[in-house]
């Protein structure tokens, strides 16, 4: 497991950047954060797909995603390469194959703590700490919702472009997450 | 109640006296410092080094641990305290792990694009076909991974990993765990905090601002149960200043009253106090004036020890006072001591020869305040005080033999059994003879406790100890760089051969130009590269143009101008490059530390001949100068004691008494070996000073028991005086003993214990009683 020193090294010349609240989100985006946070635990398989531009085909990989109450957060990759993310709290572990487990402060790590904030505050039903970095907005009613994240904070402008969240009432279908360089991660979990 | 008299030239005389000491004590302030109580070196270089490690940038260092909490606790209190300190523009650096934000941005900005010129291992400039494929493989898994999308263009511009080792090799080689993101200790739950202050180590009004900026921060946080420790240079300077603030105001807050207590209750009169006042001011307004002069200042030390020599040069209006006999004119008194008190004075100021002439500033102010107090109080005593207690006409509160002291007296009986204690005291040495040590901690002003917590707290955060150091010197920056990196090749064979853990340098943050632009040649060029890439793509589902920013950055590099100090300025790196590079007077200055050196002979012998590379071994060095300092005083004092006894025998003139009062002090330096030896306290040079203090006191005792009495009336004179002076001593000692400040302590106990055995033996060896039948008793 290779990427972690690199992690690890941004991490040791990164830092949290000052960022603004930006509170323009719709009533239907509220709305449907609040549905979101009413669930207090889920598990459930997702199939990932990410289109990197580097690339020729897109890597897809599956697995388990689990929530709960409060502020936990585990993506379990299954396949092709086993990797477990752990977002607990203020730390971030990740474990890829049998390797060690690398602890993360996401104090430390401003992509960390984003990709964290993008996963896991909708969960939460934490809506402040999305607009924390994003302008949220709503489409649809609540049996189906879009929401389009974009990025308001210095820091997150810099790492995404857009995020894309579709469910229905309190469960999620998609999250789609466009990197600044255009790269795509899309998330799909199944009811 | 007595009523003097004229009392009138005796105020007066006080009053003038305390004018002059009131003027005397305003205007020298006391120094609090340690330097005087550090030895400075032997030649230039070792003088410039260790001016370098006490008072230059690595005197700025503090070390901060914080424990006491779960490992999550304790991390969010290290990050809090990063976050508050630094903002403060009185640190330089505040470091836990995480690098703080505004100097990140730009430092990982300069660092990515200088990569493969900073980058120390060649692998990363490694860039054939072969290489790459396997690089490109990571590259795919890293892109796999769930962080990977968020960090995919730095992944892909970088597949060597160039960017990744040079970040790690800033690193400091600590010995740290990143937990919870943050520096914590090895082997214990204790977060890491290692901090530089804007002030020098030695400013100790700001310095002691600082540590309590840094408790505020931590309290700020509402740490719960978890502690704060605190270590470093200026942490210690500031702490044994405050301690030694403490131990000389309570010393003169305390011996005053002891003193005075001591002097009523023996005399009953506030005009005896108010006579002996008069010498008391004055010896120690002289004392404080000849070390102003001598030495140039006064350190707060001295002149707490000199509060407590109180405690013996008053013994002598004491002595002249005690044998007044109500009535009696001024030189009557002095015919019958006179003789021994000049003798006294005499062996007591010979008694601190070893402690003025040991060489260490710090210790000859203190025999230098001592010895003027002495004489000064004896001047006065035998040439002004006389006039003034017959003006006031005081003597004693009750004087005579009584029955207490005949009972005491009737003890000297047995006084033959006292060989018991001083055979067996003898066997004891035998088989237990003390260790002299000649290390520099003995000497060390601060306590045993913090030294072993800096000493564990420098291994964890790797800060140098500079037990062994080396400074490289050259004409300019580039040159002492250079000189560095020359050294590498042998630093990784002791490496190897597991002589050193580690080196810390300059060098190892920036390397020089020419190791730089040598590193950029090793790049491939443009075409060369270009197929390598080609080929190291096959079979892998990489886009044709994914590469392009790699290949462009390495051909970038190439023609890159090298990073230089000044790029660096404001960042972390440039902070932890200060204190390795700097220029003094116009020559440029590299210091080089190895770390866990295991053999220091072995190092040192691999750097012999090297050029413009002075070797430090620090703690040899300064052993050396402490081991230095040891001879010299014992020779000193055996001068001393030479001479005390030549004294003695002009004095005495006479063998017999000669003979008890040496058999008399022997016997208290025998016991307080002994029991030295007995406590497994190895004898330090502060040990030998204390001793041969107690030495020059029991001669002044034995002196006084053994001289000729009258009759029993002079006899019990002397007993009640010697025992008023005794417990002056003790107490003012004893007092001493209770110090902060670790020097002031050993000699306040040796003393205190050394000077009642004096009394006891001096009382039971050298005493003399008149021949003049049974005792008549009031």
């Amino acid at each position: 497991m290779k990427v972690l020193p690199l992690v690890i090294a941004c991490g040791l010349l990164g830092g949290v950047g000052q960022a603004w609240a930006a509170d323009n989100a719709a009533d239907l985006s509220a709305q449907v954060i609040a549905h979101l946070g009413q669930v207090g635990e889920r598990t459930q398989t997702f199939h990932e797909k990410k289109d990197i531009a580097a690339l020729t085909h897109p890597l897809l990989s599956n697995g388990v995603l689990v929530f709960h109450r409060p502020a936990y957060l585990e993506k379990k990759t299954q396949a092709p390469r086993p990797e477990t993310l752990v977002i607990d709290g203020d730390m971030v572990s990740i474990q890829r194959g049998a390797g060690e487990v690398h602890h993360v402060a996401l104090a430390q790590n401003a992509a960390l703590a984003l990709l964290a904030a993008t996963l896991r505050a909708p969960l939460e039903g934490n809506l402040p700490a999305l607009t924390h970095d994003y302008a949220v907005t709503a489409q649809g009613d609540l049996g189906a919702w879009t929401l389009r994240m974009t990025p308001t904070s210095a820091q997150a402008v810099q790492l995404v472009r857009l995020v894309v969240l579709t469910g229905r009432n309190n469960a999620v279908d998609s999250l789609r997450i466009v990197q600044a360089n255009g790269d795509v991660q899309t998330l799909t979990l199944d009811p | 109640m007595r009523h003097p008299a004229k009392p009138r030239a005796l105020a007066a005389t006080l009053l003038a006296c305390a004018l002059f000491a009131a003027f005397v004590f305003m205007s020298i302030p006391l120094r609090l410092d340690m330097a005087g109580f550090l030895p400075t070196g032997h030649d230039d270089g070792t003088r410039f080094l260790l001016r370098e490690v006490q008072g230059g940038v690595a005197g700025t260092v503090v070390m901060l641990g914080i424990e006491g909490a779960p490992e999550p606790e304790l991390a969010r209190l290290s990050m809090g305290l990063q976050k508050t300190l630094s903002a403060d523009t009185r640190f330089v650096s505040v470091l836990n792990g995480v690098f703080s934000v505004e100097q990140a941005g730009a430092l990982r900005t300069l660092v990515f694009r200088h990569r493969y010129q900073l980058a120390p291992d060649d692998a990363v400039r490694n860039m054939g076909p072969q290489t790459l494929k396997q690089a490109f493989a990571t590259v795919l898994d890293d892109l796999d991974s769930a962080a990977g999308p968020a960090f995919a263009d730095m992944i892909v511009r970088d597949p060597t990993r160039a960017f990744v080792q040079t970040v790690q090799a800033f690193e400091p080689d600590v010995h740290v765990r990143v937990r919870s993101g943050v520096w914590f200790a090895p082997d214990r739950a204790r977060a890491l905090l290692l901090l530089r202050t804007q002030a020098p180590g030695m400013d100790l009004a700001t310095q002691a601002q600082v540590e309590q900026s840094i408790r505020a921060a931590f309290a700020g946080l509402h740490p719960g149960h978890a502690t704060l420790l605190m270590s470093g240079p200026s942490v210690f300077a500031v702490s044994s200043a405050a301690g030694m603030h403490r131990d000389v105001d309570r010393m003169a807050l305390c011996s005053v009253i002891l003193v005075v207590g001591v002097l009523y209750w023996r005399f009953r009169s506030f005009w005896v106090l108010a006579a002996i006042g008069v010498p008391f001011l004055l010896s120690l307004s002289v004392a404080m004036l000849v070390v102003r002069l001598v030495f140039g200042s006064v350190h707060g030390i001295a002149f707490g020890f000199g509060m407590t020599m109180l405690g013996v040069a008053l013994d002598y209006p004491v002595l002249l006072i005690g044998h007044r006999d109500r009535g009696e004119g001024p030189q009557a008194t002095l015919l019958r001591i006179g003789q021994s008190l000049r003798l006294g004075v005499a062996t007591a100021v010979l008694g601190l020869t070893g402690m003025i002439f040991c060489g260490l500033p710090g210790l000859a102010q203190l025999g230098t305040f001592a010895a003027v107090g002495l004489v000064v109080a004896a001047v006065v005593t035998l040439y002004v005080m006389p006039g003034l207690v017959v003006a006031a006409d005081l003597a004693p509160y009750v004087s005579g033999p009584s029955r207490p002291l005949s009972l005491v007296e009737g003890l000297r009986r047995y006084r033959v059994l006292y060989v018991v204690p001083v055979v067996v005291y003898g066997a004891v040495l035998w088989w237990h003879p003390p260790i002299l040590d000649t290390r520099l901690a003995a000497l060390s002003p601060l306590p045993e406790q913090a030294r072993r917590m800096d000493d564990i707290l420098r291994a964890d955060l790797g800060v140098p100890d500079s037990s062994l150091m080396l400074a490289v010197s050259g004409s300019s920056v580039q040159a002492v760089l250079e000189r560095e990196e020359a050294l590498t090749p042998l630093w990784g064979q002791l490496q190897h051969s597991g002589m050193v853990a580690g080196v810390q340098d300059a060098a190892r943050f920036l390397p020089s130009v020419r190791m730089q632009q040598r590193r950029a040649e090793q790049l491939p060029p443009p075409d060369a590269l270009h197929r390598a890439i080609v080929t190291a793509q096959e079979g892998l589902p990489f886009q044709p143009t994914a590469f392009d920013g790699f290949a462009a950055d390495v051909q970038v590099a190439q023609h890159m101008l090298p990073l230089l100090p000044q790029d660096l300025s404001g960042t972390p790196i440039a902070a932890a490059i200060a204190p390795l590079l700097f220029e003094r007077s116009g020559q440029w200055y590299g210091l080089v530390f190895p770390e866990a050196v295991r053999n220091h002979g072995v190092v040192e012998q691999a750097l012999a001949g090297q050029p413009d590379v002075l070797v430090v071994d620090m703690r040899k060095e300064v052993d050396d100068l402490s081991a230095y300092h040891t001879q010299r005083t014992l020779r000193w004092m055996a001068v001393g004691c030479v001479v005390a006894f030549g004294v003695l025998l002009v004095g005495l003139r006479s063998g017999s008494r000669m003979l008890r009062v040496v058999g008399a002090v022997g016997a208290v330096q025998l016991t307080m070996l002994a029991i030295l030896a007995l406590s497994g306290q190895p004898l330090t040079l502060i040990h030998l000073i204390a001793l041969q203090f107690v030495l020059g006191v029991s001669l002044d005792y034995a002196l006084f028991f053994a001289r000729p009495q009258l009759d029993a009336h002079e006899r019990a004179r002397t007993m009640r005086t010697l025992l008023t002076c005794n417990a002056m001593t003790v107490l003012t000692f004893g007092l001493l003993a209770t110090c902060q400040t670790p020097l002031l302590c050993v000699i306040g106990k040796t003393v205190a214990l050394g000077v009642a055995l004096a009394m006891v033996y001096g009382f039971l060896l050298a005493g003399q009683r008149p021949d003049m039948g049974p005792t008549k008793l009031s």
